[in-house]
This record gives C-alpha cells, sequence and structure tokens, in this order.
C-alpha cells in the first residue's frame, strides 16, 4: 500500500531521552544566508521566531578602527549590522557607523537584543543606545549614562523584553524599564562593588517574576557568591557553601523560578531564584566557560562551546550531547524550546510534547496510540482496525476515545510537518465519528491555527512558531509581526481568515506604499484613488494616520494628505491635522460641516491667534473673509466676543 | 420626591442609577472633604439623579454646598471645591469670580470644575481669558438625561432654544446628541427615525456620524426596545407654547410654574403637613414658608388627574374626597358590631387612606390656588382671544387695547406674537404702530426684545408689493387645515381628541407624532413641506452609516420597518 509517512517507530527513533523525558531535533530551514564562518560574527535572535541580527565581531573587539587602520575586508563587515528572518533571508543591511550615528569615534558594541515589539536594541560602549525596527529604521536613540559620567564605559548588558541593565566599568548598574517611550528614563542601581571586586556574570530577573515587581539584576562575583541588586540596593545571597568557585555563565528559567550558574571550575549548578533550594549540581568535566548557556523550555539547560556541539542537561542530571560536526552555532531560547542557528540550517530542539509522544512511544498502550494504529490500518483496508478501536474504552462511555481525540488533535498541533497534520486530525475525525457527542470546537480551531501557522513557517516567511508560541503571542501579535516584515497580503488574508480587524494591516500598507520610492512622480488623484480602493472594502476607518504620512511634516504632499483626510471619519482628527497643515480655510470648513462647535470654535481660536504675530493686513482680511462665508461660526465668535468686549479687553 | 420609575415602559432607572455612579464616581476620585458649588440650573436635577441628595452627598464627603456666585464658599472649610456648571460663557465668569474671591482668602489651590453636560472649547477659552484656567481641572459630568417621570426623560436645557435661534451658538445640540447616543447605549438602536425643521436634521446627522466614528463591528448591541425617535425642532410649532392650556397639569406649569419635575408653592397649600412637623420636632425653626412639591407618577391621585380638564377637576376632586370620607364613615357606622379582623384590615388600610387624604388635601389646594385666575374674567377672555386668533381672525383692536392698559408686557407680547405666527406676520402699517406703541409704553428695553423676537421668527412683518400682501396664506393657517389642529366642538369629559387640553387647539407638535404612527408622515408631504424645513424619515441599521446631504426631503428609506 501507499505510505505517506514513516511508520511510527521509525519516528520515535529520532528522539533523544533526557532521563524519562524525551527531546527531539527538527530541522526547520535550510538557511539562505552566505556566512561560511558563524564564529566570526556575533549573533542574536528575537524570540518567537524572530528576526536575527548578526554582525561581525570586528564591531564588538577593543581594537577601534582609528588605532590600528585594519584591512579594508574587515573594516567593511565591521561597519554593518546584517538582519535576517530565521531562514536566513536578508532584510536589511545597517551601516551602523555611518556619519547618521553622531558618536565619535565609533565605540563597539557591547550588547545587542530584542524588544517584546521585536526592535534590536544596540548598546554601545559609551551608553549609547540604538533601536532599530527589523528594517534598520532607527526607533529610539539616547544615551544611558549621564553626562557627567566622564570615562565610564558600559562593561555589559542584558536586554530583556522591556528594558535594559547594563553593567559599567566602574561595576555600577545602570537600568531602562520601558523602552517603547519616545524618551526613557534611565536609572542607577548601587551594587557596592568597586573595579577591584569585578562581577563575573550577570543575569536578568524581569519585574514580573520578582516579589516587588521592580527588575532585579543577579550578579556573580569573585567571592564566589551572588548578589541581587534593585533599585533599593544589593543583597548578598550567601551561596558561598553551596557554589565552589565564581559564577561565570548565568540563565533565569523562562518562567523565572530557576537560575543557572556555570561556575569556573566547570559546575552547572540550577538554584531556585529565591535561593532557597538548588536543584542540580552537574560536572561539565571542562573549566572552559561556555559560549552560551540558556534554557531549552522549563526542565532543561543547554550549553555550548566552540566547535563542541551542544551539550544538554536535563533535571535529574542526564545529559545528551549534539556533535553539530563542529560547526560554529547560535542557539536561541525560546519560551517552550530552543532553536539552533548553524551557517547552513536552522533547527529546533524541542521537548516532545506529551501527546505525541503517547501516540509515538514504542509499544504504546495508550487509548490516543491505538486510535492511531486502528486508523492506519483503517486506512490500509485492515479489518483489524475495528478490533484495534473495540479495544479502547472496551465498550464503557467514549471518555477514553475522546480523549484519544484530542491528543491525536493536540499531537497534530504540535506537527511542523502538514502531512504528519494530516495524518493526526484524520486519525482523530476517524475517533470522533464513532463518539456518540464530541466537541469539534477544538478540531476546528486547531485546524485554523495549523493553517496560520503553516502560512507563516513558509521559508519565505520564516517565523517558525510553534503552537504554544502562538498561543502565547495571539493572533493579533503575530499580525502585527507580519506587517513590520511587510508582508501586507498574508496578514491581510490571515486576518480574513480569523475575522480580525484588517484596519491596522491596511493602515501600514498605505503608509508604506506612500513612502515607496516608486509613487513619487505618480499623480497626487491617482495615488489617493489606489489607496482608496484597496482601503474602501474595510468600512469606515481612520485615515489621519495615512495623511499624517502623506504630510510627512510639512516635507512631504500636502493636496494629496488634504485629499485623504477627506475619507477621515473622525471630525476632530481630520480638523486637527488640518489645522496643523495650516489649511485653516479647510479646516473650517470641515468644522463646519461635522457640526461639531467646539472645532469650528478650535479652528477660529488658533487662525486668530495665529493672524495675532502677523500685522500683514491681507492675511487679516483674508480672516475675516473665511469667517464671513460660514454664518455659523461669524455667530460663535460673536458669542465670545460679546464677553470679551464686557471684559474690558478689546 | 422624584419620580420612582417603577412604572416606565422602558428601565429608566438604568439611566438614573448610570448617572449616579458617575456622579459618585467624581466625588470618589477627589480626596479629602468637598464643597459643591452648584449651577442654579443644576441643583434641583440632582434631586431627580440621587433618590436621597444629602445621605449620597455627605456619605462621599461633600460637606457643603453653594450657589455659583455665591460668596458664603470663601468662608467653606472644605478641602476640595468642585464646581459642576452649565458650559455657559455667563457661568464661567462666575465661576472666574468665586475662584478668585477664594484664592484671595483661602491662598492658592485647584478647582475641579465639572462640566454638564459636556465642556465647550469657548468655556475653556473664557476661563483662560478670565485668568484662573492654570488652577482648574476641566471636567465632564454627563447629565445628559434627566428622567423626570415615568414617561418623560428630559435634558432640562431651558437656554437652548435662545442659544441656538437668536445667538447661533448651537453647542447645546451637542447635548442631544450625547443624549439620543446614550438612549441607544441603553435600550439598542432605534430603528426609525423621524425628524423635522433644521436643528432635527443637524441633531440626526451628528448623531449618525458619532455613531459611524464610535462604530465597533463585533460589539454587542442591546436588544431595541425604542420603535421610533421623533425630533422636532421647536422652530416648527412655535404657537403651542403661546397657548393657554386648560389641563390641570398644564395650568400649574402656566400659572405656578413647574421646574425640573416640581413646584415651589407655599407652605400652606401643602396643608397638614406644616402642623406635623411642629408637632414631631417643636425646637426645629419654622419650615420655610415655600415648599417643593414633586408632581410625578409616585403621586397616585395626580396620574388620574392630571390630564383632566380644569372644568372637571373640580367634581372629581369632589367624588374622591367623598369616596375617602365614605370609607371613614362606613368604618364609624359599624363600629359596634364589627370582628377584631375586620377592625384589623381597616386599620391595614390607614396608612394609605392618609396619604390618598394628604395628597386630595394637596390638589384641593393647587385647584383652589388655580381657580382664583381661571375663573375670572381676564382669563376667560384671554382663551377666547387665543381661539380667535388659532382660527385665523385678526385681533389687532384687542393688542391695541392692552397696551393702552398697561396690561402685563408677557401678555401683550404673547399675544403679539400668536397674531404674528397664526396670520403669516403682522401687516406693516400695524407692525409699525404696534411695535411704536410697545416702546412708547414700556419703554426703550422693550425694542430689544422685540428686535430678538424678530429674530428668532415669533414675530414679523408681512411682506408687501404696492400694497398687496406677498403672502395670502400662513404656513399656519395650512397646517391648521390640513392636520385639523382646531376641533369645534371637543368632549372635555371623555375627550376623543387632544384638542382638549386647551380651547379646541390640538398642539402641532402632538399632530406630527400622531401622522407619524397614524398614518405615517408621507400621507401628509405637502403640508410637511410647508412647515419649516426639512422632514425626514429615515430607517438606522446595526451598521451605521453617515447621513447623506442629499438627505433633504421627505423620503422613506430602505430598511425602515413600518410603524406598528
Amino acid at each position: 500500500g501507499r505510505r505517506a509517512a514513516p511508520k511510527c517507530g521509525a519516528m520515535a527513533t529520532d528522539w533523544h531521552a533526557l532521563g524519562d523525558v524525551k527531546y527531539r531535533k527538527r530541522p526547520v530551514y535550510e538557511m539562505q544566508w552566505q556566512l561560511s564562518e558563524l564564529g566570526d560574527y556575533m549573533l542574536c535572535g528575537a524570540p518567537y521566531g524572530g528576526s536575527i541580527a548578526v554582525v561581525h565581531v570586528s564591531a564588538t573587539k577593543q581594537t577601534i578602527t582609528s588605532l590600528s587602520p585594519p584591512s579594508a575586508a574587515s573594516s567593511d563587515q565591521g561597519s554593518t549590522l546584517q538582519i535576517y528572518t530565521s531562514s536566513g533571508g536578508l532584510l536589511t543591511t545597517i551601516a551602523w557607523r555611518s556619519p547618521a550615528w553622531k558618536s565619535a569615534g565609533s565605540p563597539r558594541i557591547v550588547s545587542m537584543g530584542w524588544s517584546d515589539q521585536e526592535n534590536l536594541v544596540l548598546v554601545l560602549e559609551d551608553g549609547g543606545v540604538v533601536v532599530y525596527d527589523i528594517f534598520g529604521a532607527v526607533v529610539l536613540q539616547f544615551n544611558l549614562l549621564p553626562a557627567v559620567a566622564g570615562n565610564i564605559r558600559v562593561e555589559d548588558c542584558q536586554i530583556w523584553g522591556a528594558g535594559l541593565v547594563a553593567l559599567t566599568s566602574n561595576m555600577n548598574i545602570w537600568a531602562v524599564d520601558n523602552l517603547n517611550v519616545e524618551d526613557p528614563m534611565p536609572y542607577e542601581m548601587e551594587t557596592q562593588l568597586n573595579e577591584n571586586h569585578p562581577i563575573t556574570s550577570m543575569a536578568v530577573l524581569q519585574p514580573q517574576f520578582t516579589s516587588s515587581g521592580n527588575v532585579e539584576v543577579i550578579l556573580g562575583t569573585q567571592e564566589n557568591t551572588v548578589l541581587v541588586v534593585d533599585v533599593n540596593g544589593s543583597e548578598d545571597q550567601l551561596l558561598h557553601e553551596r557554589i565552589q568557585a565564581p559564577v561565570t555563565k548565568m540563565a533565569v528559567a523562562p518562567n523565572g523560578r530557576f537560575l543557572a550558574c556555570f561556575t569556573e571550575n566547570g559546575m552547572v549548578t540550577v538554584i531556585s531564584t529565591s535561593f532557597t533550594t538548588k536543584v542540580l549540581d552537574f560536572d561539565t568535566n571542562t573549566r572552559m566557560t561556555p559560549l552560551q548557556m540558556i534554557w531549552c523550555g522549563e526542565d532543561s539547560v543547554v550549553l555550548h562551546w566552540k566547535r563542541a556541539g551542544v551539550l544538554m542537561v536535563g533535571p535529574y542530571g542526564h545529559w545528551v550531547n549534539h556533535p553539530y560536526d563542529g560547526q560554529a552555532l547560535y542557539v536561541i531560547p525560546e519560551a517552550d524550546c530552543c532553536r539552533v542557528v548553524t551557517s547552513t540550517r536552522c533547527e529546533l530542539l524541542q521537548r516532545v510534547p506529551s501527546a505525541t509522544e503517547a501516540i509515538r512511544r514504542i509499544g504504546s498502550t495508550d487509548p490516543s496510540a491505538m486510535l492511531y494504529d486502528a486508523w492506519e490500518a483503517f486506512e490500509e483496508g485492515d479489518v483489524k482496525a475495528d478490533e484495534n478501536l473495540r479495544r479502547i474504552g472496551a465498550g464503557d462511555d467514549d471518555l477514553q476515545l475522546a480523549e484519544a481525540v484530542s491528543a491525536c488533535i493536540s499531537a497534530a498541533g504540535s506537527e511542523f510537518d502538514p502531512s504528519m497534520q494530516k495524518r493526526y486530525l484524520k486519525a482523530a475525525t476517524y475517533g470522533m465519528g464513532l463518539c456518540s457527542d464530541f466537541d469539534a470546537t477544538e478540531f476546528v480551531d486547531t485546524c485554523r491555527k495549523l493553517r496560520v501557522l503553516n502560512d507563516v513557517r513558509r521559508p519565505e516567511v520564516g517565523l517558525p512558531l510553534t503552537s504554544q508560541q502562538y498561543d502565547r503571542l495571539t493572533a493579533e501579535v503575530l499580525v502585527d509581526r507580519l506587517i513590520a516584515r511587510h508582508h501586507h497580503h498574508l496578514a491581510l488574508t490571515i486576518c480574513d481568515f480569523l475575522k480580525l480587524s484588517k484596519q491596522k494591516v491596511l493602515t501600514h500598507w498605505a503608509c508604506e506604499k506612500l513612502k515607496s520610492p516608486s509613487v513619487r512622480d505618480m499623480p497626487d488623484k491617482q495615488l489617493r484613488d489606489i489607496i482608496r480602493e484597496k482601503l474602501k472594502p474595510c468600512g469606515t476607518m481612520s485615515y489621519t494616520a495615512i495623511a499624517l504620512i502623506a504630510y510627512d511634516g510639512g516635507r512631504g504632499r500636502k493636496r494629496l494628505s488634504t485629499m485623504l483626510l477627506d475619507y477621515e471619519p473622525h471630525a476632530a482628527d481630520q480638523v486637527k491635522l488640518l489645522l496643523s497643515m495650516n489649511e485653516n480655510e479647510l479646516a473650517l470648513q470641515k468644522a463646519v460641516n461635522s457640526m461639531d462647535s467646539d472645532l469650528v470654535f478650535l479652528v477660529l481660536l488658533s487662525t486668530e491667534a495665529r493672524l495675532r504675530n502677523n500685522q500683514s493686513q491681507a492675511k487679516k482680511q483674508e480672516f475675516f473673509h473665511m469667517v464671513y462665508n460660514h454664518p455659523d461660526a461669524t455667530a460663535l465668535l460673536k458669542v465670545y466676543y460679546r464677553h470679551k468686549l464686557s471684559m474690558g479687553d478689546p | 420626591m422624584a419620580s420612582l420609575l417603577d412604572q416606565a415602559p422602558i428601565n429608566l432607572q438604568a439611566i438614573r442609577e448610570y448617572e449616579r455612579a458617575e456622579l459618585v464616581d467624581i466625588l470618589e476620585s477627589v480626596d479629602g472633604t468637598k464643597h459643591l458649588v452648584l449651577d442654579p440650573a443644576l441643583s434641583d436635577l440632582l434631586s431627580h439623579v440621587l433618590l436621597d441628595p444629602k445621605r449620597t452627598l455627605t456619605d462621599n464627603g461633600v460637606v457643603g454646598m453653594s450657589k455659583l456666585g455665591d460668596s458664603q464658599l470663601s468662608r467653606s472649610q472644605a478641602e476640595n471645591i468642585l464646581f459642576f456648571v452649565r458650559p455657559n460663557v455667563d457661568q464661567m465668569k462666575l465661576v472666574a469670580s468665586n475662584i478668585m474671591a477664594c484664592r484671595a482668602t483661602r491662598g492658592s489651590e485647584r478647582f475641579n470644575v465639572y462640566f454638564a453636560p459636556h465642556k465647550t472649547l469657548v468655556c475653556e477659552q473664557v476661563l483662560e481669558d478670565e485668568g484662573v484656567l492654570d488652577c482648574v481641572e476641566l471636567s465632564e459630568y454627563q447629565l445628559n438625561l434627566i428622567p423626570l417621570d415615568d414617561d418623560l426623560i428630559s435634558l432640562e436645557l431651558d437656554r437652548s432654544f435662545r442659544e441656538c435661534k437668536l445667538d447661533g451658538d448651537t453647542s447645546s445640540l451637542q447635548a442631544v446628541t450625547q443624549s439620543i447616543t446614550k438612549l441607544q447605549t441603553f435600550y439598542g438602536i432605534i430603528p426609525n427615525v423621524k425628524s423635522i425643521g433644521p436643528l432635527g436634521r443637524t441633531v440626526c446627522s451628528k448623531f449618525m456620524r458619532a455613531r459611524v466614528e464610535a462604530y465597533e463591528p463585533d460589539a454587542k448591541q442591546p436588544v431595541p426596545q425604542i420603535d421610533t425617535l421623533v425630533l422636532i425642532d421647536r422652530e416648527v410649532d412655535l404657537v403651542s407654547p403661546l397657548v393657554t392650556p386648560l389641563t390641570y397639569e398644564g395650568l400649574i406649569d402656566e400659572l405656578i410654574g413647574i421646574k425640573n419635575g416640581a413646584i415651589k408653592v407655599d407652605s400652606a397649600i401643602k396643608g397638614q403637613d406644616k402642623d406635623k412637623s411642629k408637632e414631631d420636632d417643636a425646637a426645629a425653626p419654622p419650615p420655610p414658608s415655600m415648599v417643593s412639591i414633586f408632581l410625578n407618577a409616585n403621586d397616585a391621585l395626580y396620574v388620574e388627574i392630571r390630564d383632566l380638564n380644569i372644568e372637571q377637576l373640580g367634581p372629581c376632586l369632589g367624588q374622591k374626597a367623598k369616596l375617602i370620607r365614605g370609607h371613614y364613615d362606613a368604618f364609624r357606622a359599624n363600629r359596634d358590631n364589627q370582628t377584631i379582623t375586620e377592625i384589623h384590615d381597616f386599620v391595614k388600610q390607614i396608612p394609605g387612606l392618609k396619604q390618598n387624604y394628604e395628597s386630595l388635601n394637596q390638589h384641593i389646594n393647587i385647584t383652589e390656588e388655580l381657580k382664583r385666575t381661571t375663573d375670572g374674567g381676564t382669563f376667560r377672555n384671554r382663551w377666547n382671544t387665543e381661539r380667535a386668533l388659532l382660527e385665523g381672525e385678526p385681533r389687532y383692536d384687542l393688542l391695541e387695547d392692552m397696551i393702552a392698559k398697561q396690561e402685563p408686557p408677557i401678555q401683550v407680547l404673547r399675544l403679539l406674537c400668536l397674531q404674528s405666527l397664526t396670520s403669516g406676520g403682522l401687516r406693516s402699517n400695524k407692525f409699525d404702530f404696534l411695535r411704536r406703541e410697545i416702546i412708547q409704553t414700556y419703554g426703550f428695553e422693550m425694542l430689544f426684545t422685540l428686535n430678538n423676537l424678530e429674530r428668532v421668527g415669533l414675530i414679523r412683518k408681512r411682506e408687501t408689493t404696492m400694497g398687496f400682501a406677498m403672502e395670502t396664506t400662513s404656513t399656519f393657517g395650512n397646517a391648521r387645515k390640513s392636520l385639523g389642529l382646531i376641533k369645534e366642538n371637543v368632549n372635555v369629559g371623555s375627550p376623543d381628541d387632544i384638542a382638549y387640553v386647551s380651547s379646541g387647539y390640538a398642539p402641532l407638535s402632538v399632530r406630527l407624532v400622531q401622522i407619524s404612527i397614524m398614518p405615517g408622515w408621507t400621507a401628509y408631504t405637502a403640508t410637511l413641506q410647508s412647515l419649516p424645513r426639512p422632514a425626514i424619515e429615515f430607517g438606522q441599521r446595526n451598521e451605521p452609516e453617515e447621513l447623506p446631504q442629499a438627505l433633504a426631503r421627505l423620503v422613506q428609506q430602505q430598511g425602515g420597518a413600518p410603524p406598528p
């Protein structure tokens, strides 16, 4: 008979056991990028299957170009920063040392990180922070350190979802809690350490995990202990007895409850973040500090050394090594797994979901496994199908069968391969047909989710989201991510499919359209019609944001902007923008049309205020003429002036 | 007390509760003790929002209250001062002067100003011009639907007509729009809308626009509980308010004046109350000579008699009195041979009887007060004259007489306006003559009043060319004929037509509402077009759309369900 997928036993052997827990390594993408030697680059990947920022190590080294002129090639490599998708598709190249970056002497990059909005945060040695969007536009730029800081440099920096913490050369901490504002407020945390007692490692405990609700910074010191610093001061956790050597690498688990420490003598120690219980001590038999130590999900730690593959350590000291043929690699932590990126491939290292394990474990007698077997037999026209099915639940109520169906649906949800998804789903429907009453919501939701996931996982899009990550990220944010990658069409299709509002997508599309160089010479009217035609099916939606882009603070196309504003349903927005564009007459017209006397008054008042500083008679005449043409406006102005006159103020 | 709203056809208590909660939220948002400064136009309204105003206010930290502009404010010990005002320029000046005085005596501090029902930019600007904007916090208290009775919700914006028609300041329409929007959030989208007059049209466009702006496709809409919204611009029916009403409630309003659902009368009218309060609390100061009486559906007797023609009122009240007396008498007569249960039953009725008796007494007193005027010859003459004018007979001679007799100017002007409205303007020569007479008799100040009346269209000079009147029929004349506004014989005892509320004149507005339901406005297109335009009709669907500009004529739009 024909076989769409290998028999289950073969699949299960791809799993790696870490004690009782099974892990699987799943290839996701062949990388499209042309980076031959990852070891020469500093990489930084965003969670939720996000983009990867890549910069040549020369930009991060102490050697500054002005001191020793390096070879042309390396200076070229060091002066640009690339952002790739998870599948290695180039999104943008940023010339970060270009004259746009005003700071003198090209400071080196200390740290890179991604914010929750998938913006790239770059922290430089001199305290400069630059936030780029994934296409390299500067979103935010500021300096962490106060102007009086003098020679203090940033030594290390940890960027977390919403903010960052930086360690300065005098062993103090500067933190920013919210990078999502126009004017971030860096503040200092006292560590009570100094240059003579340097810090050996640093980790951040995000505010949602701390009891105080403040960011806490965990610092490893030379005295074999760990300090916890927050805005109120620092506290020594007195770990001398539990840790034999200084901690050189730390990582906080995705749930914030555990801290993994790598000590100088090669021990991996996992301890609760309340520092009360030690969970694990594991000897790696090497004194070399790993390049990376991160969590893979919530119950294993992944370490890797240069050209030594990936070492995975489980909660009870079980371990497994993935050699990766000595290739240079980079591991990106995710909430439920981790991504391993090499110069040629992107792989997912993931705990096998319990439903999949129950179905696919060799010799499994779980009802779900029997249902799956029964379905496979049924597909092949084997009479065993019925027999297998009868063994589930053995005649009593459907409970076991229903559970088996749920397990199949859940297994389909966690699958990346569409043909496997189909097989699990078919098995589920096979079982569902035999349940007396089964709520199909879960099935429908999973199918819908898988369609979306399969679409965004395509290499051209490059978002290898797992089902769990999708649930955490929510569909709305996924749409935002797609918009940010300029996949407007896909975003629209998904909005249609999931019945989400398309307004956001269309607005962004229109703004990008206006910014694109291809429309520069297009007549205003034509461009307006193109935009209107695309946006019309969405019904009433705000055009203010689009008009604002067209106007571009006075540098853009004012006429086009007013044309677009004509479609704005919200009169107040319309009038205010027109006023800011100095289109007083039109603003008054719109205000009068809106029949909102407050708006009319606003126009009159601001136009008049502008006139007061202008001595030109012609301008005044123009104003009077404008008011005169609108009797409603005249009446309103009269009410106001009557009062002013009675005040004795001419 | 204010109406309990328990008999209302739709749940009006929800609105009251919402507005009460909003006020409490405002009070809670300010820490510490509070002194409220109330716009006189708002102070009485609070009792319609808060059933127990004193308690609610003290519970929320209010320690003092004063009228806007009152100087005693500066002596207040409260930590915060909260102003509740109507958004009028004049009120802003009072606010400013109060604040200045306070700053002088209490030192600098911050003040909260709440605009009811909405803030306007003009007011903000005036406060800035007066130099107090920097120390005030401006917010809104959206008190835009006041349920006065089971079947009456009002905005209580008494200056609206003057502002819109005379000053050209239409900001009060904002309140109307907001109130309709609020109605629709409480009781669902109103499927049918009918509107007549220019401001009605404006309001329609405004609230449709507001719906478009606030539209959320997925938001849940309540089930529609209101079938039809009829908007009538006062300009369409200027006649009705000028005509003397003849029902009990109408006359109370005419002669005593109902304000915010209550009247203020001499305490003697309230009857026994006076003695009772003395018994209860001898040490208390004597009650003020003026007391408030709420007129609403709480009073079962009032419900019965409020719409009776004054002619029927006397006999009806007499009957009621006899009935109550009968109850007592029946009891007294059988006193000796009654069982305990019978006595018990009677005793249980006593509170009800007592209340009925008090209410009856009160209404008898009010009726007596009214009769004093209505039985006089002047009153009779007045409504006879009105009737003549309504039928289209000019009574210029009478107006001249009245001016000569120096009768109260308000009466003269009222008839003058009625004359003008019913006959399509005043004859040119009469206009000039009466105008001169009025100014000479009542003083030059009348010049401004007359000008204003002319501006809003209450009086008009009939245009003549070469001595001939341009128009021979008046708008009102048309409507009178086609809508049957005058009924020759009305049966005041068991009325079959609304014309019984006056001397046989059916108010135009009432007729408009009547024909909007049966047989529908379309049947009267010609008449409606002769009234101030436009008359429009449209249906509302769940998905809002802006009212097209072209919708200026009477049209039956798609989607409008036929009226029941």
